[in-house]
């Protein structure tokens, strides 16, 4: 019978806090995912890793910028994150740079997102237009 | 240069953008978001949103700016299947997708009556936007029992055989059965053209699914054509529109329906057809990989069509007296009428008209197959008028059948036999009607007392249908006020009975010595 994600995202993310030689278990894991056949699956299960490893206090978040962030809009980022997550230990944030959106940042997380691009300003100010018209 | 665009108002349009502008201005927040895993065949699997609720709007973002709206239809513990409504083509894997917090609505309202829209409410008319001020769940629960009352107000098609034979009732479900090209169609549109002539005030909803749009076309300008498309919705999906606009439109269209009911007003919703219907949601539900069951139907398809028809009601009178008629149509293969999906809505339905193909192709139109259509309401939702004269209808037409096979293999028939052919031979002829030519009470009534009366059984068969149109002309003619009496439905008195027959049987004379004098 097929297992369920969640309960695999759980077990993994249980290694995660707990284990030191990280490279044993990626191969673990990996090997589990080829011999079950759940390879695209990998993605999923990493963002419900992430989530499961946020609700014991280890906040990681992808920033999507436009430019390069320098560290004190890094430090604005974990500042942000902090607010929203009050029992965060400790806080992540990877970079990723995405020309398309213009401007402003965007916080990934696994089932949350916050986006001040100014992108999605753009896109928000033409469906607000749209709806009127 | 080009021509400005007309009815643009530049204040209009700068308070706009201030208002979008002030909105943007709020700090957006964290919102719950889920990622797009798979997509493909109108079906999107989306990683996340765990709070989604069954059936809630979603909002996917496409290429560029755009924004699809897809429904939740699967909440599975590790990702959500949800059906697009519109191009999955704008959708990848990765795209963000958000809940909306609603389920899907439509809009509903006097402004939709004369539109063609489709299952979204969206126009397809090409007569702008549609300005409704309501809007209202395209899934809701049906009255209950305490709320209804029982069918009791005839809905009058125009067509002498059902409203003689198969009497259809506000409020009722009355099921078109049939093969393809029976004539299913054509008696529904010919009840939403005599509500028209009848002045009854009955809205009409016409939901196609799956239909040609060419058939749709045509069917609009028949209806505009017959001034009917000002109390009509048509609720438009063809066969290359996705299968979830196919499942959602007899949905939407009840929920128009049901503003009129709700309001104390008339309404009469036909779902052409619902096994493309079915075929819809069979698609949907093997896409996403739900277990199929008999004919790759799913297990809930029952459920698909029974929750849809117990909207049409008859509601009480403190609930305000309004009605939903639905008229369902099913297509049968080779006449099968106990397949699945024919089986199905039967049982669901109040009664059911069934076609027959070889009536069809006898000239026999309307192709009503006397002896297996039923009305469950039957006579509760009969004119008094009609229904006094046809009582007999029916069994003599039973009779004539039995009959009619047994007289090919026999020429010495006794007299009594010999009648009843010959008066089943002239009821069947007089029961044909033309398309687009619905019957008033008073017009059924003629022909009917004077079938049923024998002042046709001299007429020549090949000229019943002359006599039947010069009775009803001099009826018209020279008794209008009479004729209004009897439209009224109420049974009349016996000198008016009388009257009519001394008509009939004078006019039949006249065929006689037409006769006679040709010999």
């Amino acid at each position: 019978m097929k297992q369920s994600r969640h309960l695999l995202a759980q077990a993994v993310a249980d290694k995660t806090l707990h284990i030191k030689d990280m490279k044993q278990l990626s191969r673990e894991v990996a090997a589990y995912l080829l011999h079950e056949g759940l390879v695209d699956e990998l993605d999923s299960l990493l963002r419900d890793v992430i989530a499961i490893r946020a609700e014991h206090g280890l906040v990681e978040a992808e920033a999507v910028s436009a430019h390069q962030l320098s560290d004190a809009d890094l430090n604005d980022v974990r500042a942000i994150l902090k607010e929203y997550y009050p029992h965060a230990k400790q806080v992540t944030v990877h970079q990723r740079l995405d020309a398309n959106l213009v401007g402003g940042i965007k916080l990934v997380m696994p089932h949350q997102q916050l986006d001040e691009s100014v992108r999605a300003s753009i896109s928000k100010f033409k469906s607000l237009t749209a709806e009127r018209a | 240069m080009t021509q400005p665009a007309i009815d643009v108002s530049i204040k209009e349009l700068s308070d706009d953008i201030r208002s979008a502008i002030a909105e943007l201005k709020v700090r957006p927040e964290i919102e719950s978001t889920g990622v797009v895993t798979r997509i493909g065949d109108g079906v999107a699997w989306i990683y996340g949103l765990t709070s989604c609720g069954y059936n809630e709007m979603l909002t996917i973002e496409g290429t560029g700016d755009e924004h699809i709206t897809a429904f939740a239809f699967n909440l599975g513990e590790d990702e959500i299947g949800a059906v697009i409504l519109g191009d999955d083509t704008a959708i990848k894997a990765g795209a963000t997708a958000r809940l909306t917090g609603k389920v899907l609505e439509v809009p509903v309202g006097p402004e939709l009556v004369g539109r063609v829209v489709n299952p979204l409410g969206q126009p397809l008319d090409g007569k702008g936007a549609i300005k409704a001020s309501e809007t209202d769940r395209v899934e809701k629960v049906a009255p209950g029992v305490l709320d209804r009352k029982g069918v009791h107000e005839p809905l009058m098609t125009g067509i002498t055989a059902i409203d003689a034979m198969v009497p259809i009732g506000r409020g009722q479900r009355e099921l078109l059965i049939g093969d393809r090209q029976t004539g299913k169609t054509a008696i529904a549109v010919d009840t939403m053209i005599n509500q028209h002539r009848q002045n009854t005030g009955v809205i009409n909803i016409y939901v196609a699914v799956g239909q040609k749009l060419s058939k749709v076309a045509r069917l609009i300008e028949r209806l505009k054509r017959e001034g009917v498309m000002d109390q009509t919705i048509v609720v438009a999906t063809s066969a290359s529109d996705p299968a979830s606009m196919q499942y959602l439109a007899p949905y939407a269209g009840a929920t128009m329906g049901e503003y009129f009911r709700d309001r104390g007003q008339h309404a009469l919703i036909i779902y052409d057809d619902l096994s493309k219907h079915a075929a819809a949601y069979r698609q949907m539900s093997l896409l996403l990989r739900r277990p199929p069951g008999r004919e790759a139907f799913p297990g809930d398809v029952f459920y698909l069509h029974s929750r849809l028809l117990e909207r049409a009601v008859k509601l009480s009178d403190e609930k305000g007296a309004g009605s939903l008629t639905a008229l369902p149509i099913i297509e049968t293969q080779a006449g099968d009428i106990s397949a699945y999906i024919p089986t199905n809505v039967i049982s669901i339905t109040d009664g059911q008209i069934f076609m027959e193909t070889n009536l069809f192709y006898q000239g026999i139109r309307p192709a009503i197959s006397v002896g297996l259509s039923v009305s469950r309401v039957g006579g509760n939702a009969q004119t008094k008028a009609v229904k006094s004269v046809a009582k007999s209808l029916r069994i003599n037409l039973a009779q004539f059948r039995e009959l009619a096979a047994f007289s090919q293999f026999s020429t010495d028939l006794d007299p009594e036999t010999r009648h009843r052919i010959e008066r089943g031979q002239r009821l069947t002829e007089l029961l044909k009607q033309p398309q687009y030519t619905p019957y008033s009470v008073w017009q059924m009534y003629a022909i009917l007392l004077a079938a049923t009366e024998g002042c046709f059984d001299t007429v020549p068969l090949d000229k019943i249908k002359t006599a039947e149109a010069n009775l009803l002309r001099e009826l018209k003619h020279d008794h209008p006020k009479d004729m209004e009496k009897v439209n009224t439905g109420d049974e009349p008195d016996d000198k008016l009975r009388e009257k009519i027959v001394k008509i009939a049987h004078k006019i039949a004379e006249s065929y006689r010595s037409e006769d006679k004098e040709t010999k």
